[in-house]
């Protein structure tokens, strides 16, 4: 290579067998640092997340593929298989979130990945992991709630026995940035031992490992765990309040005394604030019920955004409770240069997420569109595989490789 | 018996200052075989006042988990001979994890830039909750504030309520890993490079980046997901409690009607769609409900997987702490925090090579290796670290 590439990846390949959310976001996160990001697909098995709409395209599919390659493949074919183990030759990364058992069925899975190639690093991903009675189980993030914990604690205490669900997926993006992480840490590891290694990452075990203090209570102490809601022991006033506007939201955390004296004073120090018994964090937790009704009533006639510039100009911890609107409007992430405009085909002009992470040695994230499911397919066969248009021709008409097809008409997403 | 194995990051050395946003970094790195030194303060980092405490003592099982697997010393690098004895442990650092507010290095004469000008293979791993420039970058910041502003709570909870936190500190502990992640790429990067870097890693942007493709599907549809409880997510009341179930595919779908006996209301094939299954809630769930009424919990879930439909049982801490399933896997294991105090705590976010990779030990006393490490490995001599202690430097 001539001039220095400073992205940090260039020259690795990952194949990427990511589903949905978890395995694919590994893939995201090497794809934007360089490296060669080759999603594994089929018409048969394609991505579940690019099935969900029916041009095989849309905004979140394409977030998560971002910066890919895609080679399609039928891996129920011999010859199929045997070009994948080609590719694998050439690759450094394998990631699966596919459901246990599936990789070994289609004949990649990590004992044979090996076989072909020592120094491939392995990073696999399922709801409760690999191993142990319910190692079969299928489902999705959410699945993982009920299992871990976290959806019989995050609720309303006085509402505790009928859970209040979230239709968040949480944690499945954390996952797979534990997951790259891990890959990372074993390419490391690969520069000394010259050998790759297989890295697990059972989903369910990670809200568990996050709420790993909150288990280690219940231990000692059996019963005691519940849900907390929106309030805590570290200090009052501490919740979500009201705010002006169609189910808008304000967060305010008072963290001390002196952050209840700032508190009163971005209020103009109304007289009920005044009470000698909210001077002190007991106090003001032992109140917390009225102290919430007052706060609740100033903010009520105010924006988020109002409320948390009025109290973070006094310091208090204040912010606004956003959804995707406020966020392309929130002036933090506008100047931070966060929303990335990509044109993507097949969905148009859209915003992809930018980086959570920058460096003084790091070049900008690549940001580009997802691939069409087969879209590299020729050109992949082509530069690593050795082979030649007649014999790439051959393969497509066998069926054994699959090629894009493009978009009929324009049938956009959105447009379903 | 063969030995174990060497981690991944065995021989990289780390030094943590971090508070709650980043404690988590720190101790991935440390699961993963990096010898992190935790740096506090001399009165001792401000999480090991945090709750939960185990009952009866002042111990915190929060400081206790995020810590676990470090070594402990005290330093306070504001002061003009800390920052000299912060420069002699960079010395020997390859990674600097710290969560001061912005511009704060700079004020007691750490300046990242110059910092790396000295250490020109450091990497210093600042993690904020804004984000070291831009409008709010002097903003405070909690980890509810990070939950909210990130955008993933919005949509928590029942459409009639507030929306509810989930427990934990789920923004600032995933922040941690993010800046984990962070750090390793400046590491492998420096493999090539020979140099280290300054990150800028913020928690609004770790939290954004994990709403569930919000911005994205918005920049397109200009619609968000409401708040709507467990919405297609469904939960179900079962005899003894409940399970969720996410149908989302047809062979899911069909799958269940065979299991339920293919009941008469729901026979219309439009049903097969997921969309219509959606619009037609009201018609379709009460059948379900009906039949997994008066069925207990671990058998619904049961007899479903063996369907292959996406059934998960609601489990209790309880029952989390104690099943089949976490019993086999080792999910939780024992650590003896403190001399007399054992506490079950999860046993890693990871396996290698089937070998699970978590903490190996307890969490360090305030400022248990001082001696160690600054006399051990910096070379000072006893009444020189006790005369630092008198003037409040360690």
């Amino acid at each position: 290579m001539g001039a220095e590439d400073a992205y940090p990846f260039r020259g690795l390949r990952v194949l990427d067998f990511g589903v949905g959310a978890v395995g694919v976001e590994v893939g995201r996160l090497f794809a934007e640092y360089g490296a060669d990001v080759i999603k594994v697909e089929s018409q048969a098995r394609p991505d579940f997340m690019r099935a969900l709409t029916p041009a095989w395209m849309n905004p979140a599919f394409a977030s998560s593929s971002r910066s890919k390659r895609s080679f399609a493949v039928d891996l129920s074919s011999e010859r199929g298989v045997g070009l994948l183990h080609q590719l694998v030759r050439v690759s450094d990364v394998v990631v699966d979130n596919n459901g246990a058992g599936v990789m070994e069925k289609l004949g990649v899975g990590y004992e044979a990945l090996r076989a072909t190639n020592p120094r491939i690093v392995v990073f696999t991903s399922q709801m409760v992991g690999g191993q142990g009675p319910w190692s079969r189980w299928i489902g999705y993030g959410p699945s993982t709630h009920p299992v871990s914990g976290l959806q019989y604690l995050w609720n309303y205490p006085e509402d505790a026995e009928r859970p209040a669900g979230s239709v968040n997926i949480f944690p499945d993006h954390l996952v797979g940035r534990i997951g790259a992480l891990a890959a990372v840490a074993a390419l490391i590891q690969r520069e000394r031992s010259g050998r790759g290694c297989k890295i697990d990452a059972a989903q369910f075990e990670t809200p568990i490992n996050l709420l790993g203090d909150l288990f280690a209570l219940e231990e000692l102490a059996p019963g005691s765990l519940r849900p907390a809601g929106n309030r805590s022991p570290r200090g009052a006033p501490w919740g979500i309040y009201r705010c002006a506007g169609p189910d808008e939201w304000c967060a305010i955390n008072v963290r001390s005394d002196a952050e209840w004296e700032a508190l009163r004073r971005a209020l103009g120090s109304p007289d009920w604030s005044g009470r000698p018994e909210y001077r002190t964090a007991s106090g003001r937790l032992a109140h917390q019920d009225e102290l919430d009704a007052r706060l609740g009533e100033w903010t009520a006639d105010r924006t988020p955004q109002e409320v948390a510039q009025r109290l973070q100009a006094e310091g208090v911890p204040a912010g606004d409770v956003q959804h995707a609107a406020h966020q392309l409007a929130d002036p933090q992430l506008a100047a931070r240069g966060y929303a990335r405009v990509v044109d993507q085909p097949g969905v148009g002009g859209m915003v992809f997420e930018g980086p959570s992470f920058r460096g003084t040695d790091l070049p900008e994230p690549i940001i580009g569109p997802a691939p069409l499911l087969g879209q590299h397919t020729r050109e992949v066969a082509r530069e690593l595989l050795g082979l030649s248009e007649p014999e790439i021709d051959a393969l497509v008409a066998e069926g054994v490789l699959e090629e894009a097809r493009p978009f009929e008409g324009a049938p956009g997403w959105g447009q379903a | 018996m063969l030995a174990t194995p060497e981690r991944p990051l065995a021989g990289l050395r780390v030094l943590d200052s971090a508070d709650e946003k980043g404690e988590l970094c720190g101790r991935i790195l440390a699961d993963l075989g990096a010898r992190v030194i935790r740096l506090e303060p001399p009165a001792g980092a401000r999480s090991r006042r945090l709750p939960p405490f185990a009952p009866g003592r002042s111990t915190s099982l929060y400081f206790a988990l995020r810590n676990a697997g470090k070594r402990g010393i005290t330093l306070d690098f504001r002061t003009p001979t800390g920052a000299l004895l912060l420069h002699r442990l960079l010395e020997r650092a390859d990674a600097w994890i710290e969560t001061e507010r912005p511009g704060a290095l700079a004020a007691c004469g750490l300046d990242p830039a110059e910092l790396l000008a000295r250490h020109p293979a450091l990497v210093v791993t600042s993690i904020t909750d804004f984000g070291q420039d831009g409008p709010y970058r002097d903003w405070q910041g909690t980890d509810m504030l990070g939950f909210a502003m990130g955008g993933l709570l919005h949509r928590c909870g029942r459409a009639d309520r507030p929306p509810v936190m989930p427990p934990g500190s789920l923004a600032y502990d995933s922040t941690g890993l993010v800046a984990a992640l962070a750090t390793l790429v400046a590491l492998y990067r420096r493999l090539i490079s020979g140099r280290g870097q300054h990150l800028d890693v913020s928690v609004l942007e770790s939290v954004a980046n994990m709403s569930d493709w919000a911005l994205p599907n918005y920049s397109v549809s200009q619609g968000f997901q409401a708040r709507d409880g467990a919405g297609f997510y469904a939960l179900y009341r079962c005899a003894d409690g409940w399970v969720r179930m996410v149908v989302l595919v047809t062979r899911h779908w069909r799958a269940l009607l065979d299991w339920m006996g293919s009941p008469a209301e729901l026979t219309d094939p439009k049903l097969d769609q997921f969309l219509e299954r959606l619009v037609r809630r009201a018609e379709v769930e009460p059948v379900i409900e009906r039949f997994f009424a008066d069925q207990k919990k671990i058998d619904v879930a049961r007899e479903a997987q063996r369907r292959g439909i996406p059934v998960t049982p609601l489990l209790l801490p309880a029952e989390v702490l104690e099943n089949e399933h976490t019993r086999a896997r080792g999910t939780f294991g024992a650590l003896a925090i403190e001399p007399g105090l054992e506490v079950r705590f999860p046993s890693g976010l990871l396996q290698i090579d089937e070998q699970r990779v978590g903490p190996r030990e307890r969490p360090p006393g305030l400022g248990e290796h001082n001696e160690a490490v600054y006399c051990g490995e910096l070379g000072l001599g006893a009444g020189e670290l006790e005369a630092l202690r008198c003037q409040g430097v360690v």
